[in-house]
């Protein structure tokens, strides 16, 4: 095996979670980690693209019209000539050209940093080519789906028949189309900014993204028809997901995983493509686009527009979408995330707000948006049912946080009301504890808290 | 004033050594050796005696961190390692062969200290293989009165490491402020 620390870093661009999955392994097991996916793209020393999948594709077009500073692999069903670009035919099946190309760079890399000029770029720049140029080349390739690497291991064989024994040819019409009323003018939607840093930024965030009350209202929003915080005003803090786009995205979920194939669901201004084999969605617009859409009520308007949506099966593995910057992202990370900013403080209507909720188990937060004291929330409710005012009143917080809680966990199917539990009081789960021992946790959780945001 | 200390623990290669690595504030001492000396297939190299990492908090004070050793020869050092302990980390691989049984194991080994005190479970390496999901290690709790933290963790994430300790220090206790 080679030694870790003389591994190439590489970064694999525009491949969803599986293809990302096999080529781990496949550069782990079979070329015995000669090269490993880098934790940080900006870390990788090898770039490496899939030409046959039309996220790849745009991406790898926008990259060769920059200057290009590291050397770039592609993996390509028909080959792919472009100057200086090393070409490797798809599926891989042996590692011999991958440890050959590999090595191949190795020693470019070597010879650069003897010769240690003060020239930053790791290849000879590359003279920054026509946009056409660049995309007549790469189009030569019709998109197709097919694994990256085949029958690299047992195991990997395995996992990758199971996927695919599910792939089937389906007919494309519409099977669910929902029109409805929408409040806003077409073009409202159209017309916010686009921020790309922005949206590169949480776009990327694999990892909990934590919120503190400072941030809640421009994050999250809150709603001024009605004081979520005033308990005398708790009857009228809800809302009706269904009403909401969050409520069509949890219809399109359960319709493809009973299907058990892709789906896109469709509106003029974004697109959603769903695997529930992978449990996977992309949304094809910024999160601020979807954040402004998730809190336009559909139902119930008498005006103007009409919004519709369209969902159908989609046979490929993979979409063409204009922005290089989405990624895939599980679907419970997804639904979450949109919950949280239809919620805007309040509960989700299906919870009465006089029972008890029950939180089944703690939420996978390391992969979830993090609304403020979400984790005080889940470390009492899982304990014990409580209704949502008690653990505002045991934590001391404003109510509206547990109601976004409670509309995200509602939303995965992780809270409830029902026989489930005997109703209880509680109290914030606090043991005896001496001063000491009190002053010494509140300080840890402090400087944890400040050094994971 | 008695030490405070968090205990990690785990299968070998499930990610002790990295976990406290990425959340100490100095650097890790390390009792590694290399795989070959020990096991064929276990990684680059695995910990012999134990890890050990200091998170120091704004006070001054001192929380230690220790990582078992993933080797069985060295079980004997758990019952040392656990007298004062706050609570469990509780690491397993994902991609290994039986990760339940892994966790079984662990929660059986350390039954009586988890009772006494909390346990938060990180499930590593899930980038390599996702099956068996969090809700499948959710499910081994069905029938018992547990109902731990489980998350998806990179132990090389500090963010990821970070939660997983702040998860179980509010499962000791809720009521912390902050
Ligand atoms: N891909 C991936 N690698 C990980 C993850 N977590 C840890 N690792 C790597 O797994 C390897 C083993 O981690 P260690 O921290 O040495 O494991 P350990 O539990 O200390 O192992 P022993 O000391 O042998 O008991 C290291 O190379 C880590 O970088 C993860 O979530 N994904
Ligand atoms: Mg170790």
């Amino acid at each position: 095996m080679t030694n870790r620390s003389e591994s190439l870093s590489v970064a694999l661009h525009g491949m969803d979670s599986r293809s990302i999955k096999t080529m781990t392994l496949f550069l782990e097991r079979l070329c015995r980690n000669a090269a490993v996916v880098a934790l940080n793209e900006q870390d990788a020393q090898i770039d490496i693209f899939d030409n046959d999948s039309t996220v790849s594709k745009n991406l790898l077009a926008t990259h060769l019209q920059g200057v290009i500073q590291k050397p770039v692999i592609v993996l390509s069903l028909q080959g792919f000539e472009y100057k200086d670009v090393i070409s490797l035919a798809k599926p891989l099946k042996k590692p011999d050209d991958m440890l050959a190309a590999l090595k191949q760079i190795k020693k470019r890399l070597d010879k650069q940093s003897l010769r240690k000029s003060g020239d930053k770029t790791l290849v000879k720049p590359l003279v920054p080519r026509k946009k056409e140029e660049v995309v007549s080349i790469i189009e030569k390739n019709e998109p197709v789906s097919l694994p990256i690497v085949q029958n690299v291991t047992e195991e990997l064989r395995e996992q990758i028949i199971e996927e695919e024994s599910h792939e089937q040819i389906i007919e494309q019409k519409p099977c669910v189309q929902i029109d409805e009323i929408i409040e806003l003018e077409s073009n409202t939607l159209r017309s916010f900014v686009y921020d790309e840093d922005e949206s590169k930024k949480i776009a990327k965030h694999q990892t909990a993204m934590l919120l503190d009350e400072n941030v809640f209202n421009q994050y999250i929003g809150t709603v001024d028809d009605v004081d979520v915080n005033d308990p005398s005003q708790f009857e009228n803090a809800h809302y009706d997901p269904a009403a909401y786009y969050q409520g069509v995205v949890q219809n399109a979920i359960n319709t493809c995983k009973k299907k058990n194939q892709n789906f896109l669901l469709e509106t003029h201004w974004n697109l959603l493509f769903l695997k529930p084999r992978t449990e996977e969605v992309l949304f094809d617009k910024s999160y601020e686009e979807l954040k402004l859409f998730a809190g336009i009520r559909l139902k119930n308007n008498y005006k103007k527009k009409s919004v519709s949506f369209l969902l159908n099966p989609f046979v490929s593995d993979t979409i063409n979408i204009g922005n290089a910057l989405n990624r895939f992202e599980s679907m419970e990370t997804f639904m979450w995330k949109l919950a949280c900013w239809t919620s805007m403080g309040r509960y989700p209507k299906g919870i009465d707000y006089r029972k008890p909720v029950y939180l089944k188990h703690w939420p996978n937060f390391t992969r979830l948006l993090i609304t403020p004291h979400a984790l005080r929330i889940a470390a009492m409710l899982v304990l014990n049912p409580s209704t949502m005012g008690n653990i505002a009143q045991a934590l001391k917080i404003k109510p509206q946080y547990v109601f976004v809680f409670i509309s995200a966990a509602y939303a995965i199917g992780l809270a409830g009301q029902g026989a489930r539990f005997s109703s209880s009081l509680v109290s914030a789960l606090t043991k005896k504890r001496s001063l000491n021992e009190v002053l010494l946790l509140e300080t840890l959780m402090e400087k944890l808290h400040g050094g994971s945001s | 004033m008695a030490q405070h200390k968090i205990i990690f623990t785990g299968p070998v290669g499930a990610g002790k050594s990295t976990a406290i690595q990425s959340i100490s504030d100095v650097p890790v001492m390390k009792t590694d050796a290399s795989a070959k000396e020990i096991a064929k297939d276990k990684g680059a190299s695995t910990t012999v005696a134990m890890d050990y990492g200091i998170i120091v908090l704004d006070n001054g004070e001192r929380i230690h961190l220790y990582g078992t050793p993933g080797e069985e020869r060295f079980n004997f050092m758990w019952d040392i390692l656990l007298t004062g302990g706050m609570g469990l980390i509780l690491l397993i691989n994902n991609s290994s062969v039986d990760p339940m049984k892994d966790m079984r194991f662990f929660l059986k080994a350390f039954e009586k200290f988890i009772g006494k005190t909390a346990i938060a479970i990180g499930v590593t390496q899930m980038d390599k293989k996702n099956k068996p999901t969090i809700s499948d290690y959710h499910a081994q709790f069905a029938s018992t009165n547990m109902n731990p933290p489980i998350f998806e963790i990179d132990a090389r994430v500090k963010s990821d490491v970070s939660l997983l300790v702040q998860a179980l220090l509010y499962s000791l206790d809720s009521g912390i402020e902050k």
